[in-house]
């Protein structure tokens, strides 16, 4: 399957489930694909948190209030309904990892997604920056992208993407 | 997919386990306030401490000391359980269980105060239960909730929970595969 040099990286020490994982989205000669060289140069303290808010949506939590300050869909956004986010504050930087949540293996684990993250930015406020979910929208819809999330997480056979 | 037999994050230091423990504690005790209507301000107020020493704790639960959770869980009114358990993961390949789980099955359970309530619910309500971890072992339960113990239902309940007559709670785990 051809990627074009896009390569997926599953998040090693998560918690393990049939429903849900996080994993990054590289390109070789992309700067823009950034979360996964930010969450690597995190401190350890940041590291922990970020891990925590991973593990915590990986368990099943939704991210709706009070604690859609940790992550949270735009599920009832037509256009926006597949993208997600991180978010994690320090000092008073509001961090955030978008990307959005794809399932490779529609015909093995229905119920399965993968939270791929792509980019990382730090705002002033708690307000989304609406294009970074248009490049996160475009990342998901891409050929690909979905080849190598399909490399990575090979479904049974039988389907028909 | 990596398969190998990569440990939790929170395997590396008892700092990273203590984290994480304290952060699902946190979550409980966020999800109380905002069913009972209190904010950080009115927390801290209860308290008497100020809203930004309630804030650092409630940002940085890795600084949390038992003292502190019973101190917080109290002032909305709430207790703390500290839980051991067996998941059958020594390694810990897997990270702990959520708190919030923990609190849910016991809700789910009719809310057992003592072991007297609880040898009840297992006599007259569960009907299968198989030898203990790390043994293969629970397939299924099957509780009746009473109706006196819908009336002392706490306000975290889930309500679909507290309104249901029966329900079935999958607890499938499978030692060694």
């Amino acid at each position: 399957m051809a990627t074009s040099g896009y390569l997926v990286l599953p998040i090693e020490g998560l918690k393990r489930s049939d429903r849900r994982t996080v994993a990054f989205l590289t390109k070789l000669d992309d700067a823009s694909l950034n979360a996964r060289a930010v969450f690597d140069k995190l401190d350890n303290k940041q590291k922990r948190t970020v891990l925590d808010r991973f593990d915590h949506w990986i368990e099943g939590a939704e991210g709706a209030a009070p604690h859609d300050k940790y992550f949270h869909g735009w599920p009832n956004n037509q256009e926006y309904k597949q993208c997600f986010v991180f978010k994690w504050k320090r000092g008073n930087g509001h961090h955030r990892l978008y990307g959005f949540l794809f399932n490779p293996q529609p015909i093995a684990r229905a119920n399965f997604r993968v939270c791929v993250l792509v980019s990382h930015a730090i705002k002033s406020t708690w307000e989304t920056d609406p294009s970074e979910l248009k490049a996160a929208k475009a990342l998901h819809d891409n050929v690909p992208v979905i080849a190598a999330l399909k490399a990575l997480y090979p479904d049974k056979k039988g389907g028909t993407k | 997919m990596s398969a190998g037999k990569q440990s939790h994050w929170t395997e590396k230091s008892t700092d990273d386990f203590l984290y994480k423990i304290a952060a699902d504690f946190v979550r409980q005790i966020e999800r109380a306030m905002d069913s009972a209507g209190v904010n950080q301000a009115g927390l801290a107020k209860r308290l008497r401490v100020s809203e930004g020493r309630v804030s650092q704790v409630l940002n940085n639960p890795g600084n949390l000391t038992l003292r502190k959770i019973v101190e917080y869980a109290r002032a909305l009114g709430r207790k703390v359980a500290i839980v051991e358990y067996d998941d059958d993961d020594p390694g810990n390949l897997n990270g702990p269980v959520n708190s919030e789980i923990f609190a849910k099955c016991w809700y789910l359970a009719g809310m057992p105060s003592d072991f007297f309530a609880l040898e009840s619910v297992a006599a007259n309500d569960v009907t299968q239960i198989f030898g203990f971890a790390p043994e293969p072992f629970i397939t299924q339960i099957k509780f009746r909730r009473r109706a006196a113990n819908r009336t002392n239902a706490g306000p975290a309940m889930d309500r679909s929970a507290a309104n249901a007559e029966t329900f079935d709670i999958t607890m499938g785990v499978a030692a060694n595969g």
